[in-house]
């Protein structure tokens, strides 16, 4: 176990760049991931992430280790930041739009690999941005729930209800997919 | 440790997925537990477990192999701060000796225009010519024709009736020490 990061935090505040390098290393390929299924777009979670990491540099000495986690406040700079290019995009907010209904078997049939990966994520990306980030810190990026709770500003009942939400519209959707890998794993 | 029920486990297996470590910890023994040995439990697993091998096929966006120096470039250095200052380019050299004596001449200024000037002692001669003022107000009011020692002041008062003596008739006498001082200052 090395340094925490609370640590490196305040050896960043006095300018060590070694401690910038660590955290760099540690976090940075965690940000771009998070920021990618958040957005959806590799381009703009790298200027996510980048943004990310320039908050850390500039607020570092303003940093209180008692208030937040480290990794809490970077996964809050970086949603917030999603949050803003998603606005530029003029998105519909969807949390309060009612449970899709299930579309039922699609036609396509069998969806070779890649073509099943993609319809996974373009599923994702359809989902409400709320539950979208929800998987994202929990599944993806294996956050605690309080921690992801944290990171959202909501309770850890109204994350766990996002999560639930967010997976019974794929399940919904995917069902093909899902019968397809079956299929394959047998 | 808590029983939990196949409805808490359904909610849990729903929200998390299928694999124990994404679980509330505070739940994780008791939803293990009822697993063991509950037939519709392993279902739901089952079920959940689809769902997260269609979300782990969606892989991970990888930063670029550039972004990390960019984030870094941004960092603080704390070499920086102890750097020397760089020479300062020839063609200004010569400012530095002329803003000194422009500084030096303005500071004088300063001081000659805030310094008051100091009185000029005064010659033993120049205080002789002054004489001796011991009785300064005879020879003033000798030249108005006024005694130092009337009760009444005549200048400003020509009315006889209350008290005013007649400025129009020849003074009655006059002091010999007015008399007399003339007599010094002539």
């Amino acid at each position: 176990m090395g340094e925490r990061d609370e640590d490196l935090v305040a050896r960043v505040a006095r300018a060590d760049h070694e401690a910038c390098r660590r955290l760099v290393e540690r976090h940075l390929d965690r940000i771009v991931a998070f920021a990618a299924r958040v957005l959806g777009d590799r381009d703009e979670a790298h200027d996510v992430a980048q943004e990310t990491f320039t908050r850390l540099w500039t607020h570092a000495a303003s940093w209180r280790p008692g208030e937040a986690r480290f990794t809490t406040w970077l996964f809050r700079v970086a949603r917030n930041l999603c949050l803003d290019r998603l606005a530029r995009r003029r998105e519909v907010p969807l949390d309060a739009a009612p449970e899709p209904l299930d579309p039922g078997p699609t036609p396509a049939g069998r969806l070779d690999e890649a073509r099943m990966r993609r319809r996974v994520a373009e599923e994702l990306q359809a989902l409400p941005e709320r539950q979208r980030t929800a998987l994202a810190l929990c599944h993806y990026q294996g956050l605690a729930q309080a921690e992801a709770a944290a990171v959202m500003d909501v309770s850890v009942e109204a994350l766990e209800s996002l999560l639930a939400r967010g997976r019974r519209t794929l399940h919904a959707r995917l069902q093909t997919v899902a019968a397809d890998v079956l299929e394959r794993a047998r | 440790m808590t029983a939990m029920t196949l409805a808490r486990f359904t909610e849990l297996a729903s929200a998390y997925g299928a694999r124990p470590e994404r679980w509330p910890e505070d739940e994780r023994a008791a939803a293990l537990a009822l697993l063991e040995g509950s037939p519709d439990a392993r279902a739901r697993l089952a079920e959940a477990s689809r769902l997260d091998a269609l979300l782990d096929g969606v892989p991970a966006v990888t930063p670029s192999p550039d972004l990390a120096a960019r984030v870094l470039a941004a960092a603080p250095r704390r070499a920086s701060v102890h750097r020397l200052p760089a020479p300062r380019p020839a063609q200004t050299r010569w400012l530095a000796p002329a803003a000194l004596g422009m500084a030096a001449a303005a500071g004088l200024a300063v001081w000659l225009v805030r310094t008051p000037p100091q009185p000029t002692p005064l010659a033993a001669d120049a205080v002789a010519q002054l004489g001796v003022f011991d009785v300064p107000t005879d020879d003033f009011l000798s030249a108005l024709d006024l005694e130092l020692d009337d009760d009444t002041p005549s200048f400003g008062c020509d009315d006889p009736t209350v008290g005013c003596p007649d400025a129009d008739a020849e003074p009655a006498r006059r002091s010999e020490r007015s008399a007399g001082r003339k007599e010094i200052s002539a």
